[in-house]
């Protein structure tokens, strides 16, 4: 009996780990779907918006722990996307439309340059979010016998609202239909009078929204390093990929599904080799790019001379 | 045939060596004079920085070729680390001498890249971004799980030096031998480089579909590109182990594989396998070395500055790529070659 309720919590605990994966992997999908740009900052992005949540929260603005993350969350989110808009129009902007070498390239020192601000500012010791013993006790919440840290009901009510917000925005809203039609088909939706330039700049603000509320949940689990940066690449790129480069649900699906396959395979396969289940992710991708490179929803690239 | 004013070739060969003009010529040893001379006129740091750019440089040497068949790779810090681990356990355990050290890591590491060329077939573009990253992580990740029982998980290496001779190389030798194995390997790539193989390297980075249809086989020409590039990547990777004499899995970080990719290839000069690669390579690791001299001058005052070292050089490497994006896609290389053009026939250029 004791068996079942561990076997459980791991899928309980995956699933919930699933939905922060997925939220970085949906920014990263609207990005791609947009400017058709892969975006391998996404790790960096990630770590930047956790500094930010931590440098505002440090502030105490409000003196109640809860309201003031809240708080310190809307405003990073805001300085974010300031940053959103520098990006794209210094670094991006620049080279739009050029070989995928050069897009890559440009992600790249993307990354960099954000990787490099934030030793600068913060250094590489560990912190943590302020008031974070309040609104995350470290004792898990118990039900029954089954036992759920903390910080994994933020990371589910989050998630639901960015996709709930999304999903409204995306199928009920000019605004959503405007960007649909424009990662369609991008001239003939700026011949009918969408502006390019604003939908890029509004694309780039919603992947770092994203990115900055799963850094928050990140930081809060494992504390804010700079190996946050590399939990956010390595878990982005497969939640993306397992449900289509271009699929926003499918990287629900897929960060879901990722979550799942990391903390159960991970916890069973630990006794035999351990430490393996920092290695489930990658070899997860490297298992998707050789049998299903598009992923389950994807759509398929037609080669022509 | 319609030649720019000032070139007088008149037949292919001539068009294709490498030394034309008596000024290449002159360049060329007085390059080499200096070179061989460094270790009587300046410092053990000088000597050590030019053999650390020397064992980057061979592996960027390859990365420059891979990355000019359409195959951009964000794995080589990882394929340097397989040289590395390999050459630590082949020269302390099994204590073999330093040349079939170096041709062992590279023939095993080519073995391991040319793997990659099968999926290559079907994954191209921003999917083999993905690819890389995965290899990048699994093997930074088997590294770690290999040396998880060694302290500081740190390997060493033995002393350099040749069993024909029977003791190990002073600073100054092994620099020598560093410097010869560079100037074999760079004239290897530059000539693969005229070759129909590298024209049909090339050709496959132009456009993979319209090679096949042009006769040149997909799968045997990347299944090459990736064979040299790793084979370079192994060389370099023990190369730098007998360099720094220890290696840990810290060294072949992700953002390694970045830095190469971005300051090594791009902003040295993509295409010029010798030339734009060394440059490249001096200055990432000249950018690198200032800044931390620079840091540790002021470290005593400001105790800030000291732990935010790595914070600068990777801001100031990404705003160099930016910047070479922008103003200049095709590297410094190019950026000498105007320059170069400009003074070719200097005050009536046309």
């Amino acid at each position: 009996m004791e068996e079942v309720f561990r076997i459980i919590e791991v899928i309980m605990i995956g699933l919930s780990a699933g939905t922060i994966y997925a939220v970085m992997g949906v920014g990263f999908v609207l990005l791609y779907r947009l400017l058709r740009l892969v975006n391998i900052a996404v790790g960096d992005m990630v770590l930047i918006g956790a500094y930010l949540v931590m440098a505002v929260g440090e502030l105490w603005l409000v003196p109640d722990p809860v309201i003031n993350i809240i708080l310190a969350v809307i405003i990073a989110c805001g300085i974010a996307s300031i940053i959103a808009v520098l990006t794209d129009r210094l670094l991006i902007r620049p080279v739009y439309g050029q070989s995928v070498l050069t897009l890559i390239m440009m992600t790249v020192a993307l990354g960099m340059i954000l990787r490099g601000i934030c030793i600068v500012i913060w250094g590489t010791t560990l912190r943590t979010l302020p008031g974070q013993h309040v609104i995350w006790p470290p004792r898990p919440i118990e039900i029954g016998p089954i036992k759920y840290p903390y910080p994994y009901v933020w990371s589910v009510t989050g998630s639901i609202l960015v996709f709930g917000v999304l999903l409204y925005m995306f199928r009920k809203t000019i605004f959503g239909f405007a960007m649909r039609a424009l990662s369609l088909d991008p001239e003939a939706a700026s011949a009918h009078g969408i502006s390019m330039s604003k939908m890029y700049i509004y694309g780039w603000i919603i992947a770092y929204v994203t990115a900055t509320l799963a850094g928050l949940i990140l930081g809060a689990i494992n504390g804010i390093n700079i190996i946050i940066s590399d939990l956010g690449l390595s878990r982005a790129l497969p939640a993306a990929l397992i449900g289509g480069l271009d699929s926003p649900g499918g990287a629900l699906v897929g960060g879901l599904i990722l979550g799942l396959i990391e903390h159960t395979l991970g916890t069973y396969l630990n006794m035999f080799i351990p430490g393996v289940r920092e290695a489930v992710p990658y070899l997860v991708l490297l298992a998707v790019l050789i049998v299903k490179p598009y992923g389950l929803w994807g759509t398929v690239r037609i080669e022509r001379v | 045939m319609s030649l720019p004013c000032g070139e007088t070739k008149e037949s292919y060969q001539k068009d294709m060596s490498f030394i034309q003009k008596r000024f290449h010529w002159v360049s060329l040893v007085l390059l080499l004079i200096v070179l061989f001379t460094l270790p009587f006129y300046s410092g053990v740091f000088i000597v050590g920085l030019f053999m650390a750019i020397m064992s980057f440089g061979i592996v960027i040497m390859g990365l420059n070729m891979l990355t000019e068949a359409g195959l951009f790779s964000v794995s080589h810090a990882a394929f340097m680390g397989i040289g590395a681990f390999l050459g630590s356990y082949l020269s302390l355990q099994l204590k073999m001498p330093f040349i079939l050290v170096i041709l062992i890591c590279g023939l095993v590491t080519s073995a391991v890249v040319t793997m990659l060329a099968f999926p290559a077939l079907r994954i191209k573009v921003w999917y083999l971004l993905f690819l890389t990253t995965a290899t990048q992580f699994t093997i930074e990740w088997v590294l770690n799980y290999l040396t998880r029982d060694i302290p500081g998980s740190c390997m060493y290496y033995a002393k350099m030096g040749s069993y024909t001779i029977g003791r190990s190389f002073t600073l100054t030798e092994k620099y020598w031998i560093f410097l010869i194995l560079t100037i074999v390997f760079g004239y290897l790539i530059a000539h693969i480089a005229r070759t129909p193989l590298g024209k049909a390297i090339v050709m496959i980075g132009e456009r993979d579909y319209a090679a096949e249809v042009q006769g040149i086989n997909q799968l045997k020409y990347k299944a090459i590109a990736f064979a040299i590039s790793g084979f370079y990547a192994g060389v370099g990777g023990a190369m730098w182990g007998y360099y720094t004499g220890m290696v840990t899995p810290e060294h072949f970080h992700y953002l390694v594989s970045w830095e190469m990719l971005g300051v090594g290839v791009i902003v040295g000069g993509l295409g010029s396998y010798v030339w734009g690669s060394l440059l490249g390579t001096t200055i990432m690791i000249g950018v690198h070395q200032g800044i931390m001299a620079l840091i540790s001058m002021y470290a005593a005052k400001i105790p800030w500055i000291a732990a935010t070292a790595f914070g600068f050089t990777a801001i100031f490497y990404g705003l160099v790529i930016a910047g070479v994006l922008i103003g200049e896609p095709h590297g410094m290389v190019a950026l000498l070659k105007k320059i170069k053009r400009f003074f070719n026939l200097f005050p009536f250029s046309y």
